[in-house]
């Protein structure tokens, strides 16, 4: 079916109530942002998110939206906690899947001839590619309920990083309402031997640059200095994450024929927030989490093993946290809706919390700066970090998580046939370790839009606004 | 049984993997979805299974929902496992109105990324647009996995 879609304003277009569509659709994109997204399904999957129960406000769509499976890539959907709904594919498989930027003293030009061996100490610290495991980190039982109920804490009381990290987390680097009890036998397998790895596909550990200020001020305070490195992680609950999804799809489909749910596409399967599949999979969804907090916790502090591999003390490495988000998460929050405040499920599916100063979420050293939003583009261009703005208020506290697809997976690696990427990536300053070659032709820069586009389209909207760019250095991927 | 690789279609999917298989009975088709969903991760033709199996029943209300299960079965089994399946037979497909019982079985050896030309994880198999259909003479499935 074709949606009406009318714009607003030049950075956002309504797609009106209509058919069984319970709110309006609203898509932030320029018009050229949203030539690309017409191209595919994305806003006939804002269309059926907005067709839930209990879907409150409206069914927002960000400028890096895609098809995705239910759920577009880039949704944000906010649903009454008394009449909604939870629905596992408006998280994803990929639970938790976030970014974490870690800020460091040094400079780029002092250490540009070790970076070939700081890429090679990183490719091994940072298992990545198919079912990745850490053959010095197995967790079950016990630990691995620990893990799901304390995430990031417990990877710090381990030894892997500082206390303070933890304040520079998202939720502090552990959700609460944690369930261990409603993690499958399989997903903890799955999960056992992953903790600390990166995986697969747009997963990577990317040492970057300090490459352009736009706010020297707010640069400052986040620790981030022109010319100087910073890494980015980005990764998730790995297999852990991914079978919890998939058990509680199968589990909610299996009650899916409820009254007042006629589902558009299968993979919307959802259930009452209140009921006992809502509050189970909420409490496994929250495990996961957990879990994804301490994974990327894990490979933090492997990133500042690594430098001192290479010789560079604490004091010359100076690792910090910057900040640790997710993108894809259910949360509860506050927020004001037609004037009044109301306690709301938020889905963030491939999109970011964005909160504006002031909000009391954020750590006091960042609560008068706005959220920091953390943006990666491709491999061969730069990333972002940005801060929320008030504005963000109209889109749940929410903005971009990335560049978005522009070609699919074989289309990249049609574009790729017959050249050599990582070389071409080397000529630019770009040094590459990638676990599988497919990886690397599929996740060529091309295949992604313009990142600057995207933060661009956030930036106009009113939704965060752009701190510092990134250039990347080096790019560890599976 | 299927051994190794079967004929598959790739199917755009801007941001997943999807495939679309044919065959001319329903377990034929059912192991050839999961001959091309393995192909999508390593090179399945360079398995030889044996070492491992792993016994698959399952009963679900429709045809795409247990294709859904019986690839999502395997898939998560091998992942926990460590395993490559690289066999793959339906001894029994029964479809009745509001149920479908299957039984069958994988066979597989442990993983050898190297060897095994291992490229992409996939996550998931998705529900998204899932469908068997009989289609002339043969049936046909479609399937997008989450990469």
């Amino acid at each position: 079916m074709r949606y009406e879609i009318r714009r607003i304003d030049p950075w956002r277009c309504l797609v009106p109530r209509q058919g069984a569509m319970r709110v309006d659709g609203l898509i932030y994109a320029d018009d050229t942002l949203l030539a690309g997204i017409l191209e595919d399904r994305a806003v006939e999957q804002v269309a059926n998110v907005a067709m839930l129960p209990g879907i409150v406000g409206r069914s927002i769509a960000m400028p890096d939206i895609h098809w995705g499976y239910g759920f577009p890539i880039g949704g944000v959907a906010a649903f009454d906690v008394d009449e909604g709904v939870v629905s596992p594919g408006g998280v994803g498989y990929d639970i938790n899947c976030g970014v974490r930027l870690l800020a460091t003293s040094i400079e780029h030009e002092g250490i540009a001839a070790d970076l070939p061996r700081l890429a090679d100490v990183l490719f091994r610290n940072l298992p990545s590619g198919v079912g990745s495991a850490r053959s010095d980190l197995r967790i079950g039982g016990r630990d691995l309920d620990d893990v799901l109920t304390r995430g990031a804490r417990w990877a710090v009381e381990r030894g892997f990083g500082e206390p303070e990290d933890l304040e520079r987390l998202e939720a502090g680097g552990a959700l609460p309402g944690a369930d261990p009890d409603q993690v499958s036998e399989r997903a903890r397998q799955r999960g056992a031997r992953q903790l600390g790895t990166l995986g697969s596909g747009n997963h990577f550990a990317e040492v970057q640059v300090v490459s352009e200020i736009h706010d020297e001020r707010a640069a400052a305070r986040l620790g981030l200095a022109p010319g100087r490195l910073v890494i980015s992680i980005h990764s998730g609950s790995r297999g852990l994450g991914y079978q919890v999804c998939d058990d509680f799809l199968k589990r909610m489909l299996r009650a899916a024929a409820r009254p007042g749910i006629d589902l558009p596409d299968r993979q919307l399967c959802c259930a009452p927030i209140g009921s006992d599949e809502g509050r189970a999979y909420l409490g496994a969804m929250a495990a996961a989490a957990n879990f994804a907090f301490a994974n990327r916790q894990v490979m933090a502090a492997w990133v500042r093993r690594s430098f001192e591999e290479l010789g560079l003390g604490p004091d010359d490495h100076r690792v910090r946290t910057v900040y640790d988000v997710c993108h894809n998460i259910a949360k509860f929050e506050e927020h004001e809706v037609d004037g009044e405040r109301r306690r709301l499920l938020v889905h963030r599916k491939g999109a970011t919390r964005a909160f504006g100063p002031g909000h009391p979420e954020l750590p006091d050293e960042y609560r008068d700066l706005g959220q920091p939003v953390l943006i990666p583009g491709d491999m061969g261009r730069y990333s972002f970090v940005l801060l929320g703005s008030e504005g963000s208020c109209e889109a749940f506290g929410s903005a971009c998580h990335g560049a978005g697809r522009r070609l699919s997976r074989a289309a990249a690696k049609k574009a790729a046939r017959g050249r050599a990427v990582v070389r071409e990536l080397e000529d630019r300053g770009i040094l590459v370790r990638a676990a599988g070659a497919r990886t690397v032709l599929e996740e060529i820069p091309e295949a992604y839009k313009d990142v600057a586009e995207v933060v661009d389209a956030v930036e106009g909207a009113g939704l965060a606004r752009p701190v510092a760019r990134l250039r990347p250095l080096i790019v560890v991927k599976g | 049984m299927i051994r190794g690789k079967a004929p598959y279609e790739l199917i755009e999917h801007t941001a997943d993997i999807g495939v679309v298989v044919r065959a001319g009975s329903l377990p034929e088709l059912f192991e050839a979805a999961a001959s091309a969903m393995f192909d999508q991760m390593y090179d399945v033709a360079s398995v030889r299974p044996g070492e491992l199996e792993h016994p698959v029943e399952l009963a679900e209300p429709d045809l795409a929902a247990a294709l859904a299960a019986w690839l999502g079965e395997m898939l998560s089994w091998s992942m926990a496992r460590g395993a490559a399946p690289g066999a793959f037979e339906v001894a029994e497909l029964r479809a009745m109105p509001r149920l479908v019982a299957l039984r069958g079985r994988v066979l597989a050896e442990p993983l050898d990324p190297e060897r095994h030309r291992f490229e992409t994880e996939i996550k998931a198999v998705t529900y998204h647009g899932i469908r068997v259909d009989r289609r002339g003479n043969l049936w046909e499935a479609e399937v997008i996995f989450d990469v």
